[in-house]
């Protein structure tokens, strides 16, 4: 959710959301981190993205939007710890993302980012003595690649991120420029259309050939139908909508990601979402539906 | 020939009709005052989308359609809100008999305030949620008859709807007919659960466990949808609907995370259940966050489902006593107040619980008692969503998830083996003739133009 709308937005997942809140504490230091990061990184838009639960001190993540030369603007990843400083999480090529996801029932993070994965907290020493004992010896096996918890935390985020990043239809609009914008002339879907899958749509630069068609054509004026929606995830049922007994806020939930929640209050510009859980996806969702 | 421009013939230039009243002249001056109404960040780059969308959207000399057209109501959502308002109004006024006068509730704690200290550890609804769950709770508990106790257990969360759970306990000890199961207020039974899918709406009373239900769910894994009814579609074959696969659900959450403080209770000196030690001092501060310093509650399940093996008489029945010692070696009973070390590990870490502290830690004197308002949270690894946390003498136990147990391998079903392939066609051979004359023999073993023994037609 938008920075200027953290706390309504907060308020409106505790209400309709998974069961995750924030503290009082956490809400008073993550405001500041928050614009304390926007400040040194000179941000337009910033947003606070999720939580990551751990066994430990659980990570915050927060989310920037770049205009680059691209039509989609480029997001930056940040993350804290216990201490809200904000660091930007480290890109991860592909085959250190392959060696993290080939672990099995990895488990919750530990919430220690220096942490080797595979090792525990304490067997880091053990680790680098090894190593340089190891050094003279001739054919010996390549030092396995350090990939650390954050890592992982940084792999996770990104793969989370692709796989949700909710908008209700409308919200975005393209430019002449082919640049995409938060669309002002967004006044709110209806309350019906927002308790359909087909109104909410991936905000990310889109695979499919028609979408990247819309984005590219000339006339593309307010045209809202450029962006990927839900309802074409697999597996079918993988996202959940309900509306509070009021009918003022719609959630839609991913079940594939369990924790993460998006909200929109129809018949205003009110949207948002924000990912609370522990890292893990739902692999065998398709067999824990009916 | 020169052209001078002049005010008037610029605005008249302008203002030049370009057919249906419109003019360049209208044209700015809507634009202009879009975006200087709505300020966008980027005026210079989006001046030509808000010039296109005026445009497109405007009627001369009238407003367009969409403004004036009033919106259709839709009747569903009206008639939701009207039930939404009338049973908020219900649910928030203090429960009262037929004579008006207001009901006694039983023990109910004061749900706003564990709400606080489950805010401190992260869980909980916002405010509003919070109260129309404890009028809610008030209004189950002065209407259950009999109701000794009563807390809210938690929610699980389903892919529908969800489902809140009350823990109730009911008065007295209900002899079931069928002595394979525990009865109302023992073993398993000892607590009674209700549920709703919305805190405005009655609570329903769940069924109690029976051991072979317990054992299937222990093999399955669900969603729950958020419908009681709804047949339950799994492998192994789960004998009911998803109103007992939740309460055996509940019953093994409980019996896994449900804590209190070590010490809290002791082992009754008459009888086999737990009562409170009344000289039990609260740990302070950093002493109270560490795993040693909590125990679990409630009954261990064993692996037939109860809390209990069956005594048998060794002599009479050889065969069921012998079955019975061999459950009894693989997963030999543990006490109710077993502690935390005795859980298995989840995933990499070391332990299936995490301990911390969190909020106000500083340490205060109060009254010359050293104090502390540190929330103090332990989470279930093994649960993920079972939170138990403690402020001073007060603890709260709750289950927010989708009632999924971590570290388990994902389940997969066997996928059916490949399709064969389809075997490549024999060599066609021509009819043997009779008439035909047959070729000089080659002299080999094999005779070539012999009819084949097991011939294809």
């Amino acid at each position: 959710m938008e920075l200027a709308e953290f706390e309504y937005g907060l308020d409106q997942l505790a209400s309709h959301g998974v069961g995750i809140v924030l503290n009082v504490h956490e809400k008073a230091c993550l405001k500041v981190a928050l614009v304390k990061l926007q400040q040194q990184q000179n941000l337009r838009q910033l947003y606070f993205w999720g939580k990551i639960l751990t066994a430990g001190n659980d990570y915050y993540i927060a989310a920037a939007l770049q205009e680059g030369l691209a039509a989609f603007p480029t997001k930056k990843f940040y993350w804290s710890g216990p201490s809200f400083d904000f660091a930007e999480l480290p890109g991860v090529d592909g085959e250190v993302s392959k060696l993290i996801d080939s672990a099995e029932a990895r488990g919750p993070f530990f919430g220690t980012p220096d942490r080797l994965l595979g090792k525990k907290p304490g067997d880091e020493e053990e680790e680098v003595a090894a190593e340089g004992g190891g050094e003279g010896e001739e054919g010996a096996p390549p030092p396995p690649m350090k990939v650390r918890e954050v890592h992982r935390l940084s792999h996770v985020v990104r793969q989370i991120d692709n796989a949700t990043a909710v908008v209700p239809k409308g919200s975005h609009a393209v430019l002449d420029s082919h640049k995409i914008i938060g669309n002002f002339a967004f006044k709110g879907l209806s309350f019906k259309d927002a308790m359909e899958l087909e109104s909410w749509v991936h905000f990310r630069p889109p695979h499919d050939v028609a979408k990247l068609r819309a984005l590219s054509r000339d006339d593309v004026q307010f045209h809202s139908d450029f962006l990927e929606g839900v309802e074409d995830d697999l597996p079918i049922g993988s996202w959940t909508l309900r509306a509070d007994p009021s009918c003022e806020t719609v959630t839609i939930r991913s079940l594939l990601w369990p924790g993460y929640v998006a909200y929109h209050k129809p018949c205003t510009r009110f949207f948002g979402g924000c990912y609370f859980g522990t890292g893990e996806q739902l692999v065998d969702l398709p067999f824990l539906l009916c | 020939m020169t052209s001078e421009v002049t005010v008037d013939s610029a605005l008249a230039f302008l203002k030049k009709d370009h057919g249906g009243g419109k003019n360049l002249f209208e044209h700015m001056t809507h634009v202009l005052s879009k975006v200087i109404t709505e300020k966008p960040a980027d005026a210079y780059d989006t001046f030509e989308a808000f010039s296109r969308y005026i445009k497109e959207t405007s009627f001369p000399s009238e407003s367009s359609p969409d403004q004036v057209l009033p919106m259709p109501e839709d009747p569903a959502l009206l008639e939701r809100l009207q039930k939404w308002m009338a049973e908020t109004v219900n649910l928030t006024s203090v429960p009262a008999g037929e004579d008006g006068s207001a009901l006694p509730v039983p023990s109910l704690p004061n749900f706003m305030e564990e709400a606080a200290i489950l805010e401190w550890a992260g869980v909980g609804f916002s405010k509003t949620e919070t109260y129309r769950l404890a009028c809610s709770l008030r209004r189950l508990g002065a209407n259950t008859p009999g109701l000794q106790s009563l807390r809210f257990w938690g929610k699980i969360l389903g892919t529908e709807r969800d489902y809140y759970v009350a823990e109730g306990q009911i008065e007295g000890i209900d002899e079931s007919a069928d002595p394979e199961v525990e009865a109302r207020g023992t073993g398993v039974n000892t607590y009674t659960y209700w549920v709703t899918n919305n805190v405005l709406e009655p609570w329903v009373l769940l069924p109690d466990a029976l051991p072979k239900e317990i054992l299937a769910a222990r093999q399955i894994k669900k969603l729950f949808t958020g419908d009681l009814n709804r047949l339950v579609i799994s492998h192994p074959w789960f004998p009911g609907t998803e109103k007992q696969l939740l309460r055996c659900q509940i019953a093994l959450i409980s019996s896994d995370t449900v804590l209190c403080p070590a010490g809290l209770f002791k082992p009754q000196e008459e009888g086999e259940g737990i009562e409170e030690d009344l000289e039990f001092e609260y740990p302070v501060g950093e002493d109270f966050a560490s795993a040693d310093k909590w125990t679990h509650c409630r009954d261990y399940i064993l692996i037939n489902g109860k809390t209990q093996y069956p005594e048998v008489d060794e002599e009479a029945e050889p065969q069921k006593a012998n079955e019975i010692n061999a459950q009894k070696e693989a997963d030999p009973p543990q006490d109710i107040l077993r502690t935390l070390d005795t859980d298995p590990p989840v995933g990499e870490s070391e332990s299936a619980w995490s301990v911390k502290q969190v909020g106000d830690t500083a340490p205060y004197t109060v009254k010359d008692a050293a104090t502390s308002y540190a929330v103090t949270v332990v989470k279930s690894l093994r649960w993920p969503g079972a939170v138990i946390a403690a402020q001073g003498k007060k603890y709260v136990t709750v289950y927010i998830g989708y009632g999924l147990k971590a570290g388990v391998p994902p389940f997969y079903p066997t996928a059916p083996g490949d399709i064969q392939e389809e075997p490549e066609d024999l060599v066609e051979q021509p009819e043997p003739h009779p008439l035909e004359e047959e070729l000089p023999s080659d002299g080999g073993e094999i005779d070539e133009n012999a009819p084949p023994e097991e011939g294809e037609d």
